[in-house]
């Protein structure tokens, strides 16, 4: 019966021993840290996906709850997230409106030519390492998908040789922007449906030779916007997000097809 | 403008010396040759069959893990042929079929494919799969065919011998018999002298280095001579300990796999002294006659540690 | 027999392939139009400062250093510039070039060279600030490659005592000849650079390191030598990448330069042949570097040879000079097999780094299908800077650096000698030039 119940006996002074000194340790190296950032870390949506310039959900949790402010919104949760998180803290939420990643280019194979046989690593930046562009244009999306490698919400995808952005599934975290080696990606507010399509800051005719729906610095749109949103710079026409009112004015003037309006209906590469 | 047009880009070098994955494993087969070839001699043709049988075992349970889960798998670039034979090598001739079929599965799918196939895996799978079938199977992997009898004859190794009747009884084997074979034991621990003769093809082609063998072998020898010095009455003689068992066939085809082993030189050094450590110190106070797989699985497991903290002396590096 | 020297760690010995070895330096024509890249160094990018319809002379400048790491740019024939604009450069850059309609096409360009003033050069007269003066305004730059201005390397700060100086005409790339050919041609024109170097650093020895597959180079430099104090060839053990700058330490001097350090930090100062001897033509012709020697090599060349072109030559003239079939070529580098970059235009121009174009067909690319790391080590067996290639790749490939690679990968030389030793056909410098990409970006 001894040899039974010793081992036993052994055991559970072990395990008695053990548990006090966990006790102990948990008390004496206790930190407190506040009940609200838990609450907090659990309104938000918990993809770490370090858009909102945090090393994850908990770092902004704790930034949120530490420093008693949203000035840093989650840009992936809804805006309804942040009110919340507002009420649970007592604060004030500014609604921000939801942005999407947009590629500003249309270099699709039919428009800007490869203009040569890559056969390196298939990623954009190691081919940045072997040619500048891979494609006829210099600035064009390589399709090599460095940025869909980048998604945490499988927003992107690569067809036709650039990449394509699912505006639904989108949550404007704006990690690809960092990934793409071409400076192609930008936010924009959901609502801004004009968006120049090109990159190339190249002149007119240099432009049209590397790709077909490239912005050729024309002016055509600078002159027809009645709100001075539109303006080239560099042979490149830019849209001032601000100003832009979606009339489509310089949509209808461009001769390259090059300014698009996003509408209702699904994006088709050209 | 036509694709086939483009002029080809990649990055530097575009010369490449023409070695390749299968070149390296064939060769590996190659040079195991000899020391199948003592082993059919000793054991006739069971020992064929050992070796058929688990090299048609690993090859294709690798083409259906590549039919069903990764289609990137290739199935004939040898490394499945070499942990075939190296575990036949590992086995004794009377094997079952059975047996030989669940270590073909421990070896490829538990050894290797789990941990995300070649390269990725961290322990020797032919090891993994013997050291699974002696602990698992005992009896069937404990009893050795006497080389050269072929009606069914079973025995002890040699070092099987001195863990169970002590010093005395190994006194009537000769080295000679020892180093060229002619003792019982596992398909590939039998000859000495064939598998230094395979592995010297490897160095030539410098497959393998020196460090390990050199170091596992002689870490064996100068442990065991230590104590036979002490007190010859109750340890073996080193050379005794060198040409039994499976050593050389650890030594130079096991700890030697490029996977499982460390990169740098002095890592490589620090590994085969590990396993040359643990396989005396098994050998001499364990209770298993053999330490071999057992030294070289534990050493294997160190060689993340080893490859990080003894690497290559960098250019221009103050050490 | 004396041990020749060489590095000790790492390099291997691909096939030398140095076919037009035995070719004479030849002569072409001035082409229809030249193509000057404005960016052909390390450092900022030169502004451009002639216009459309300019008429420039040979030697006018055409665009100006834009601080001092940059280099200036020449016109290296008389003519009128076209117009400026972006266009794809040798290596698989897009870069502005400066096009210009030489005055005189189809004029033979020994010539043009002929015509260029013969000055005698008194070197008592001359001061180490007007020399690192001329060579500046001239638009020097390392010729072996690289790239990077002269000047500045010419100019070490003050704490940096240099002891020795080091010419490099190893060339161990296979292949190239352009250096070889040099030496054999014009010993006594580089002894003459040379000199004009020591003046920068009197009494400091230098040394000529030469690869013993050039047994004709040694001899000529050795005799060319002879004459000379403190001027010493070095035969060296071919082995690549001896050509590289902190491997020819190594060999020469038995220096090590430090990590992320620069040939200076151990007292060396490092120049390439082609770069001494065009700083000879500073002095002697009173002319900046307009030309330069350019191996025609590959398996879809007949007649390989070294030939002498104008910067800003378009590759398509050379192809018709060396009756190469454009149909065939698939595969043009820019540089030799082991660093050369491929290019993807018959219209891209020579620059002052070009020192070989090679010209293959589908044939001599092996599609390389990446299979599984072995650790075989061969990679870090062959690594001249004791890399642990493979482990570091494995972290670049699933982007996941640790601090330890990123204090390494920066050292890679990218002398190409892992991959081409790696079984499993794997792109490692590729990989690891992408782990530079990757830290520098996050930096």
């Amino acid at each position: 019966m001894v040899e039974i119940l010793l081992p036993g006996f052994i055991l559970a002074g072990f395990a008695l021993i053990s548990a006090s000194g966990l006790y102990l340790a948990s008390k004496k190296f206790y930190v407190y840290e506040d009940p609200r950032i838990d609450e907090v870390e659990a309104l938000l949506p918990g993809a770490n996906c370090g858009g909102c310039g945090y090393a994850g959900c908990r770092a902004l949790a704790e930034h949120i709850v530490n420093d008693h402010t949203v000035d840093t919104p989650c840009p992936v949760a809804e805006p309804i997230v942040m009110e919340k998180i507002a009420d649970l803290l007592g604060l004030e939420a500014s609604v921000q409106e939801k942005q999407v990643a947009t590629l500003l280019c249309k270099g699709t194979h039919e428009n800007s030519a490869l203009a040569m046989d890559y056969r390196g690593i298939q990623d954009c930046w190691a081919a940045v390492i072997v040619a500048d562009s891979i494609k006829d244009c210099a600035f064009a999306c390589l399709g090599l998908g460095s940025c869909v490698q980048a998604c945490n919400f499988d927003a992107m995808r690569i067809e036709n040789g650039i990449v394509v952005i699912d505006e639904e599934k989108c949550t404007g975290c704006g990690i690809c922007i960092s990934h793409c080696p071409k400076n192609l990606l930008v936010l924009r507010p959901v609502s801004q449906k004009t968006i120049v399509t090109c990159s190339n800051t190249d002149r007119g005719p240099e432009a049209r030779k590397a790709c077909k729906v490239a912005c050729i610095g024309c002016m055509k749109c600078q002159k027809v916007c009645q709100h001075q949103a539109i303006y080239v710079e560099d042979f490149l026409a830019r849209i001032d997000f601000e100003k832009c009112t979606n009339c489509g004015d310089c949509v209808e003037a461009c001769p390259t097809n090059a300014i698009e309006m996003r509408g209702e209906q699904v994006y088709v590469t050209a | 403008m036509e694709a086939k047009n483009l002029l080809i880009m990649d990055s530097s070098p575009l010369g490449l010396a023409g070695e390749s994955t299968r070149k390296i494993m064939y060769s590996v087969v190659l040079s195991l040759l000899p020391a199948l070839g003592v082993s059919f001699w000793m054991f006739g043709w069971a020992a064929v069959r050992v070796v058929v049988l688990t090299s048609l075992f690993c090859i294709a349970l690798e083409a259906l893990i590549a039919k069903f889960f990764n289609s990137k798998i290739d199935y004939l670039d040898g490394s499945a042929l070499v942990t075939g034979i190296l575990l036949a090598m590992n086995l004794p001739s009377n094997a079952p079929w059975w047996l030989l079929l669940i270590g073909s599965i421990v070896a490829i799918i538990i050894g290797k494919q789990v941990f995300g196939g070649l390269g990725q895996n961290i322990f020797n799978p032919a090891l993994v799969a013997r050291v699974f079938l002696l602990i698992s199977f005992p009896l069937q992997m404990t009893s050795w065919p006497v080389p050269g009898q072929f009606d069914g004859t079973t025995g002890a190794t040699p070092l099987g011998i001195l863990k169970t009747e002590g010093v005395g009884a190994i006194a009537k084997l000769k080295t000679a018999d020892l180093a060229l074979g002619y003792v019982g034991g596992s398909l590939g621990e039998i000859s000495a002298l064939a598998l230094l003769i395979g592995a010297a093809y490897l160095f030539y082609k410098k497959y393998i280095t020196w460090e390990i063998p050199v170091s596992f072998i002689g870490t064996v020898f100068v442990f065991t001579a230590i104590f036979y010095w002490i007190n010859p009455q109750q340890y073996a003689s080193p050379v005794f300990h060198l040409f039994s068992g499976g050593l050389f066939l650890g030594a130079l085809y096991m700890a030697t796999d490029m996977v499982t082993s460390p990169i740098s030189g002095r890592a490589k050094l620090i590994f085969g002294f590990g396993c040359g450590f643990f396989t005396a110190l098994i050998r001499l106070f364990g209770s298993y006659p053999e330490g071999v797989s057992f030294a070289i699985l534990f050493m294997n497991a160190f060689v993340p540690l080893l490859d990080r903290y003894f690497p290559e002396k960098k250019f221009g590096m103050q050490s | 027999m004396l041990q020749l020297k060489t590095f000790p760690k790492g390099g291997i010995h691909p096939s030398q392939q140095k076919i037009s070895a035995q070719a004479s330096i030849t002569y072409g024509e001035i082409p229809k139009q030249l193509l000057i890249p404005v960016n052909q160094h390390i450092g900022r990018t030169a502004n451009v400062v002639v216009k459309k319809n300019d008429v420039v002379k040979r030697g006018q400048l055409l665009a100006q250093a834009s601080g001092f790491i940059s280099s200036n740019v020449h016109a290296p024939v008389d003519g009128k510039v076209m117009k400026v604009f972006r266009f794809s450069l040798l290596g698989g850059a897009i870069g502005e070039v400066i096009q210009i309609q030489p005055d005189e096409p189809g004029k033979s360009y020994r010539e043009v060279l002929e015509q260029d003033v013969e000055l005698s050069v008194d070197l008592n007269k001359l001061t180490a600030e007007e020399i690192r003066k001329r060579i500046q305004e001239a638009g020097i730059v390392g010729m072996g490659g690289a790239g990077f201005p002269t000047h500045v390397k010419l100019s070490p700060p003050p704490e940096k005592k240099i002891d020795a100086l080091i010419i490099n005409g190893a060339e161990c790339e296979p292949y190239i000849t352009a250096d070889h050919r040099i030496m054999v041609e014009q010993p006594a024109q580089i002894i003459q650079g040379i000199k004009i170097l020591k003046k920068l650093f009197p009494e400091v020895p230098v040394y000529i390191g030469i690869e013993d597959n050039k047994p004709d180079a040694l001899n000529m430099m050795d005799k060319a030598a002879a004459r000379e104090e403190g001027i010493f060839v070095v035969p060296l053990k071919a082995k690549y990448p001896q050509g590289g700058e902190k491997q020819l330490i190594k060999a020469v001097l038995n220096r090590e330069v430090p990590s992320k350090g620069l040939p200076m930090d151990v007292g060396v100062i490092v120049q390439n042949v082609a770069t001494v001897l065009a700083i000879r033509n500073v002095f002697y012709h009173n002319r900046p570097l307009l030309e330069r020697v350019v191996t025609v090599s590959g398996s879809l060349v007949e007649h390989p040879g070294n030939i002498l072109l104008p910067i800003g030559t378009p590759v398509s003239y050379i192809m018709d000079k060396f009756n190469i079939d454009r149909e065939r070529v698939r595969l043009l580098l820019a540089g030799g097999p082991m660093m050369g970059r491929t290019c993807h235009s018959f219209e891209s121009p020579i620059s002052k780094t070009t020192s070989a174009l090679l010209f293959f067909d589908e044939k001599a690319f092996v599609q390389r299908q990446e299979n599984p790391c072995l650790r075989c080590g061969n990679c870090v067996s062959v690594c001249p800077m004791g890399l642990d290639v493979a482990i570091y790749v494995q972290m670049v490939q699933k982007n996941k650096l640790d601090d330890y690679a990123k204090e390494h990968i920066m050292d890679c030389i990218e002398c190409g000698s892992c991959t081409y030793v790696c079984p499993a056909n794997r792109r490692l410098v590729h990989w690891m030039r992408l782990g530079k990409r990757i830290i520098k970006r996050e930096n």
